[in-house]
């Protein structure tokens, strides 16, 4: 029959109308599933009965690394065509794939005619896909509601087009990586797209100001918005705060345009009413200018995160705080301050912020010995979650006290790289905090056995904790694990050279909750007895 | 009456009416391009097709004349033993009704090999075709 040439294949398969007889035809060969799967069912002679597609389960499918060709997703097109229609699809490419195998515009295009139903699509690494693919898309499925697009360099402003003016449900729009994409693609998108509730656009240099505005003014109903590594600068960033009216959650991560008087102008900017969390991260222009303005204008602020601040003055941070009564997250990393945090935080606690709930101070210079202390006076019992890691001048002196006044509803604390700390302050973690699921001690070179043996007659309910670094043997191990080995979900025990097979023999009969165990450079361990732990784990890093 | 000569690709001359020899497009273009003076060459056409072809506008243009008294039950059990032919004849058939543009013949033509695909398992179709192209080979 491959004799016939194809646009009379064609001519033949427009009468083959039922959906198990297409997809026979198309099991046939190659060369006839392609042309199956390029024929939309609008062409087809139906005489018979009306191509039914059914409102069952939406079906999934995802074609991941070797099996994302292709043919396999024609298959997978015309397949599901049959039962309802595609609604999601995933597809990922991979380094490991052959690039002459990898899904190009042919096999894009069979799901922009057979998935008219696609409710979510996926494509991940298919460098092969250009403009012309992605446009079947947005020709064909009207319905596309979510669409993620990561490392697709032939992904451009065309594409963005067409599928902008197709899909006019489309309400979660993610590009990562897509060099080709710039401001006149979101423009598009700003355009047509009304329901646009979640943006986020990471590594896709052409992308300034002007697209990222006119998304912003046109979706009414945005709500948030993730902006990395774009060439946006300070005019941008500034109608961005003016426009955003409906913007709830901000991420501004690697904007290296943005200066200092940028982010002050957009901390100013009064259409942010509801933002009520707020990322910042790796911005070079990023200093506490941004605290004078956003203060006095987002007070509805829930959450604030700050890393790689390179000037952070006390008293702007603690008006900040003073003017955001709801605020319950403050995670500041790498962040260096200007004056010593200690008494800055006494009053930053004192007064007012009593509904903080989750504080993080992560490797950050300039904080002083005295922070806990004064945290301690505060008395913010409502903490849940506390993060201090690198924070190398806490000692045992300034976090007991800490733990006695508001240890009783942290859940998870993170001290690694406190090295100061020693087995006392694991005694005071041990009674003062009944309700710890999270514990991490990475680092902490002084914690030995002793101090395991108090984690295991402390916290009921420890589900994670982390060792890495520290000193300990299997006396420790032994006691910790008959305590709380059915507890125990991750346990990390990088680097702790003196943890031998002894250890895990007993873990293998306690710690039969334990899902992940982290034994990297454990020259305790002999690989043939790590082997037979293994077999009962779900997973083993070695 | 007009006559319009057409020669197959083993050189065969057919002598049509010219009201039947502009059923086929391509013919009707070529009359209009060249006239009627000359015969009309047809290289991807062979005879026996040829002659089944003339064969088939010949019976509808008749069916279709008034005071024909074919029924349609009548016009379909031609149709059917018409195309109750070799799978290689068949598409051959497909073949010349694409070149010479005759839409009634294509369809009929086309929708029969459909038919024999449908409800087949994929192997059977296969088989079919292959050995279809081989007994044409």
């Amino acid at each position: 029959i491959n004799a016939l040439p194809e646009e009379l294949l064609v001519e033949v398969f427009r009468y083959v109308a039922a959906p198990a007889d297409r997809y026979a035809c198309a099991s046939v060969c190659t060369r006839w599933l392609m042309l199956q799967s390029h024929l939309h069912s609008s062409e087809i002679k139906d005489d018979e009965q009306e191509l039914s597609l059914g409102s069952g389960d939406e079906l999934k499918r995802i074609l991941e690394g070797k099996r994302a060709t292709d043919v396999r997703l024609a298959v997978v097109a015309l397949g599901t065509q049959s039962r309802g229609g595609l609604g999601k699809l995933i597809i990922k490419g991979g380094p490991r794939q052959k690039l002459s195998k990898a899904v190009s515009n042919v096999g894009m295009s069979s799901v922009g005619i057979c998935c008219g139903n696609l409710k979510v699509l996926s494509v991940w690494d298919c460098p092969n896909i250009d403009d012309v693919g992605f446009s079947w898309i947005g020709k064909g499925c009207p319905q596309l509601k979510v669409l993620n697009i990561m490392n697709c360099p032939g992904f451009g402003d065309a594409a963005l087009r067409a599928i902008a003016a197709g899909c006019p449900l489309l309400s979660s729009l993610t590009l990562d990586g897509c060099d080709k994409v710039g401001d006149e693609g979101l423009q598009a998108v700003g355009k047509r797209c009304s329901q646009l509730s979640c943006l986020s656009v990471s590594r896709c240099n052409k992308v300034g100001g002007v697209g990222v505005t006119a998304v912003v003014s046109s979706c009414k109903v945005l709500k948030a918005m993730k902006l990395e590594k774009l060439s946006i600068n300070d005019e941008g960033l500034v109608a961005v705060g003016e426009h955003g009216g409906s913007l709830q959650k901000l991420k501004l991560l690697q904007l290296e345009k943005i200066s200092s008087e940028g982010f002050f102008l957009f901390g100013k900017s009064s259409g942010m009413g509801q933002l009520k969390h707020l990322q910042i991260s790796a911005c070079p222009g990023l200093t506490d200018s941004l605290l004078d303005s956003v203060g006095k204008t987002s007070k509805e602020i829930k959450f604030l995160s700050l890393a790689n601040c390179t000037s952070l003055d006390e008293s702007k941070l603690l008006t900040f705080v003073k003017d955001c009564t709801f605020l319950e997250g403050l995670h500041l990393e790498k962040c260096a301050f200007t004056a010593s945090a200690a008494t800055m935080t006494t009053t930053l606690l004192s007064s007012g912020s009593r509904s903080l709930k989750v504080l993080g101070i992560v490797n950050c210079t300039g904080v002083g010995a005295g922070l806990l202390a004064s945290l301690s006076g505060s008395g913010s019992s409502c903490l849940l979650e506390l993060d201090v890691s690198g924070f190398t001048a806490l000692s045992d002196e300034s976090l007991v006290p800490f733990l006695l006044a508001s240890g009783s509803g942290l859940t998870s604390l993170n001290l690694s790289g406190c090295t100061r700390l020693t087995n006392r302050a694991l005694a005071a973690v041990a009674s003062f905090c009944p309700s710890l699921g999270l514990l991490t001690l990475d680092g902490c070179a002084s914690v030995t056995d002793q101090g395991i043996r108090y984690v295991a007659q402390g916290p009921q309910a420890v589900q994670e904790l982390s060792l890495a670094g520290c000193d300990v043997t299997d006396d420790g191990m032994v006691a910790l694990v008959l305590a709380k080995g059915s507890s125990l979900k991750t346990l990390s025990l990088a680097g702790c050279g003196r943890v031998t097979d002894r250890s895990l023999l007993v873990m293998k009969t306690a710690c039969n909750a334990l899902e992940a165990l982290n034994v990297k450079d454990c020259k305790g361990l002999s690989r043939a007895k790590l082997e037979w732990f293994e077999a009962g784990l779900w997973r083993c890093q070695l | 009456m007009v006559k319009v000569t057409l020669k197959s690709a083993e050189g065969d001359v057919f002598e049509v009416d010219e009201e039947l020899a502009l059923e086929s497009l391509m013919v009707k273009n070529m009359i209009e391009d060249v006239g009627l003076d000359s015969a009309i060459s047809l290289p991807n056409v062979s005879s026996t097709i040829l002659a089944k072809v003339i064969e088939y506008i010949k019976f509808h243009m008749d069916a279709q004349k008034d005071g024909s008294k074919k029924t349609s039950e009548e016009i379909k059990a031609f149709d059917d033993d018409f195309v109750n032919v070799g799978i290689p004849t068949l598409f051959e058939m497909v073949l010349a009704s694409n070149y010479l543009n005759v839409k009634s013949l294509l369809s009929l033509t086309c929708n029969t090999v459909a038919n024999m695909i449908k409800t087949k398992p994929p192997a059977e179709v296969k088989e079919m075709f292959t050995s279809a192209k081989q007994a044409k080979a």
